[in-house]
Formats: C-alpha cells, structure tokens, sequence
C-alpha cells in the first residue's frame, strides 16, 4: 500500500513538472512587450503590441501587467521583457537615481535620461507621447473649499487632522514618494494608509479619506469631484511618458526604430485619460479601445 | 463571465500550486529526515527557513524571476521556499515525537536506525506531515495568486484586473475559486489526516 502510495506521489511531482520543461525550453521569438499593473501602461502596452503586429512580421508576446518598475527594470536587464512604456520622472528618481531636479526643464530630463540610458543600461528612450503622468494630492472639492486648501504647502498646518491615503508604490519610491513629500512639505498626517488606487476615490469620495495621491491622467479624475493641489515646492519631477526598449531588440529588428516612434507627439493628458475612462468606468476591454485609438488615428 | 478563461486560468493555478507543495515536500521531508540524523544542523537549517518566510511575496518573486524568467517557475520555485517552512518544520516535529518507548522497544528487537526510522518514526509522523501539506497548499494558492505580478498565468490576473478596473464580478471569478479550492483542500487533507491517525 505505501509503496503504492510513494509511486504515485512520485509520477505527480514528475507528470507536475513536464508543462514548465517545454515552456522554458528553446530561445524566444519575437519581441515581448511588458507593462505595469495599471490600466494606462496595459493600454499602451497593448497598443504597442497590436502596432508591431499590424505594421511588422515580428512575433509580439505579451506579458502585461507586471509589478511595477522594481519588476520591469530587471526583467529588461534580464532580456525578459524587451519594451515597456515609462515615465521620465520616474526614470530620473527611480531607475537612475538623481533626487533633485531643480533647474532643469521638462525637455532637460528627458535628454538627460535618453542619454543614461542609452549609456549606463543599454536602452533607447523614444520620444514622448504628450502626456504627463505626474503625482498630485488631491482633496475633495468641499474639502478643499472649506479648509482653504490650493497649494500642498497648505496642508502643513492642517495635517494632522487629515487621514491620508496613497497606493503601495508611492511608499517604495526613494525621492518622489512618501518619504521625499514628508521632508520638503513637513506634512504629518494623522494616519497613513496604503491603498490601491481604484478604491481610494471611493474613499475620498465618501470622506474616509482626506487626502489621496493620484495621478493626472487618472480616469477616476472625470468622475469624482476632487480638487488637485499645486505642488508649489516642486516635489514631483515632469512624467513625460515614453517607450522604453533594448538596444539589443533594435539591432535585431531595425525596422522597430522608426516604428516605434510612431506615437511620438500623440496622446495627451486629455486623450489618455479618456483612454483610461473607456476601460476602467464603461468597462470596455483594453484590446478593444487600443485597437479603436489606433485605427481612428491611422497608425495602423 | 468568461467560463473557459477561468477554468484554464484556474487549471495553470492548479498547477503552479501543487508542482510547487510536490517540490516543497520532496526537498523538505528528505531534509527533514537529515535533520534527524544531524540534529546540530537543526538551527542552522530552521534560521533559514524562517527567514525565508519573512520576506515580502513580491520581493521573493522579483529575486526569483532573475533566475528563472517571467513565466510559472519562478512561481513554482518561490513556492517550494515557502512551504519549506510548513512542510519541514511539520515533518521534523512528527518524526522526533515517536514514543521513546517504541522506540526502545524497536531496538530490543534488534532493529537497525534506519529501521526505526521506516517502521516506527516515519508511520507515526504522517498525520503531521500531511498537516503540514495542508498548510502549504493552503499557502501555496494564496501566493499563486501574486504570480500575476511577474507575468505568470493562474487565477491572479482576473483578481488583479477586476480590482484595478473595479469589475466585481471580474475580481470574484478569480477570488472565489481559490478560496473554494482552499476550502476544498484544507478539508479533504484534513479527512486524510483524521483516517490515518487510527494506526
């Protein structure tokens, strides 16, 4: 019986393991697109996938909604992925680890960190597509209006009476985070929450939280009814959003140079954030508006 | 509601799961055999274990994928770390708590260690080491579910999309099945455990 038993234990572990020795077996084909785990950078990831397909030969897999840039970086050091869609600011704090910006212009960054890019990781940053993903803080318009709060300075004085709420990666980020947002604006909060995105305007909405950080291109942003505080001490660096690929991938497919580009100069803060609407609040699937955007704009 | 996305997405979930506790308890019943041989490398070896379950999912997951890549083996593999600690540390307790008497009484019939160790300590163990696999594969679906974060496939992704897109009935076509089979395991390991204690 129990020898019965250990043969049959042992045929699973073995029967178990065979799936994962043919599919990591044989180099891959093709380029792989990777993504953040939100809507925005899913869509444009998409739209990126569906470009390739449509104007190129090149195989396009898919591995979307990944664990944000602490899984994105490694995995295209790694070759895993060979493009994902990021965010300037985010390269200059977080992949290349300059805290101050000041003085530089928008147009500054972005060749700042073209340029370390290319040198220090291999990579090629292409141009930006309009839009500026950046933090902000924002109140409840009420809120707002009854505290006298525009500017995030404001909140210094009033802090302590407010509940604060921001999602899990606002807390990991070195410079243009928590940490950096507690340092320059002195702001201690009477409780600090960590809550995912999609539920904090619920929260905000209904007064159970009083100060969220979101971003701009947020399609929630339509929805609610918030007031976003100007960041009048400059916490946040500009977002210009933009694709990021490697070298290698281009040289092997030296059409993707131009190709990539395509979008350059195409979606704003506007445009993406209705983007963002059509998926997140009219419940459309992001294959569907991706495909949508980019027939009506003649990119395919 | 896509029935056929969930069912396969929970087939891959299935399997992330128990090639990973299968793994787990290859490594960690041997381990825990050795344990008793060497008792000195006991602390050595459980400092390791629990320091292993104290690091975050997605840290292990991260540091994992260097090795192994975007795909259901880091899964797997990270995981096989996880359930070291219940798998091991179960195994390890039920195989020393055999009765001395037995155990004095194996000896004066003249059995060897090692038949000590098949006949006596190993029988007696079982309803803890399936205890211990119990708690793993409870374990072990739960992070599988996070799986989704490093590109791999299972029930997580319809869970993480539904939230992000706040499409209820999304994040419970993932949710619920893993709690259903989490239910499901927890009590039929659990039956197991309760016929074979009747030795």
């Amino acid at each position: 019986m129990r020898k019965k038993l250990l043969t049959a234990a042992a045929a699973a572990a073995l029967l178990g393991l065979l799936p994962f020795c043919l599919t990591g077996c044989g180099a891959r084909e093709g380029v792989t697109i990777g993504s953040k785990q939100f809507t925005e950078n899913i869509l444009l990831g998409e739209m990126y996938a569906q470009l390739i397909e449509a104007r190129t030969d090149i195989p396009v897999t898919r591995k979307l909604n990944l664990g944000g840039v602490q899984v994105c970086m490694p995995a295209m050091e790694k070759a895993e992925i060979d493009m994902y869609f990021e965010y300037t600011g985010t390269a200059f704090n977080e992949i290349l680890d300059h805290e101050l910006f000041e003085g530089l212009t928008t147009e500054d960054i972005f060749l700042q960190c073209k340029a370390e890019l290319d040198e220090k990781h291999d990579i090629t940053m292409f141009d930006p597509l309009g839009l500026n993903n950046t933090f902000a803080l924002a109140v409840k318009t009420s809120r707002a209006e009854e505290l006298g709060l525009s500017k995030i300075s404001d909140l210094a004085p009033v802090a302590e009476l407010m509940r604060f709420g921001a999602d899990h990666f606002f807390f990991t980020r070195a410079y243009d985070g928590y940490d950096g947002m507690v340092d320059r604006y002195g702001v201690y909060f009477a409780e600090v929450l960590r809550v995912d995105t999609a539920l904090m305007y619920e929260a905000a909405d209904k007064g159970e939280l009083d100060v969220i950080v979101v971003y701009s291109t947020d399609s929630l942003l339509k929805k609610y009814d918030l007031t976003c505080l100007e960041d009048d001490l400059s916490l946040f660096p500009p977002y210009e959003g933009t694709l990021l690929c490697r070298n290698g991938t281009l040289e092997k497919y030296p059409e993707l140079r131009t190709l990539l580009n395509a979008l350059a100069g195409g979606i704003d803060d506007e445009t993406m954030q209705q983007l963002n609407y059509e998926v997140d609040v009219m419940g459309r699937s992001v294959e569907e508006v991706a495909g949508e955007f980019l027939a009506a704009n003649n990119y395919l | 509601m896509n029935w056929t996305g969930m069912l396969s997405a929970a087939a891959v979930h299935l399997e992330i799961t128990f090639a990973g506790v299968l793994i787990g308890t290859a490594i960690g019943l041997p381990l825990a055999a050795l344990l008793i041989r060497f008792p000195r490398l006991g602390r050595g070896v459980f400092l390791v274990i629990d320091a292993i379950q104290t690091v975050p999912t997605l840290a292990m997951l991260t540091f994992v994928m260097l090795a192994f890549g975007l795909n259901e083996v880091t899964v797997v593999v990270s995981i096989v770390l996880y359930t070291l600690f219940p798998i091991t540390r179960n195994a390890y307790v039920g195989l020393t708590s055999a009765d001395a008497g037995i155990i004095r009484a194996g000896r004066g019939l003249g059995m060897t260690p090692l038949q000590i160790f098949t006949g006596i300590r190993l029988p007696l163990a079982v309803p803890m080491i399936l205890t211990g696999i119990r708690l793993a594969v409870v374990a072990a679906l739960a992070i599988a579910t996070t799986g989704v974060f490093i590109g791999a496939g299972g029930l997580g992704m319809l869970i993480w999309r539904g939230i992000q897109t706040r499409n209820t009935t999304m994040m419970l076509s993932g949710a619920v099945p893993v709690s259903l089979l989490a239910v499901f395991f927890e009590f039929s390991i659990g039956l197991l455990e309760k016929k074979l204690r009747r030795i």
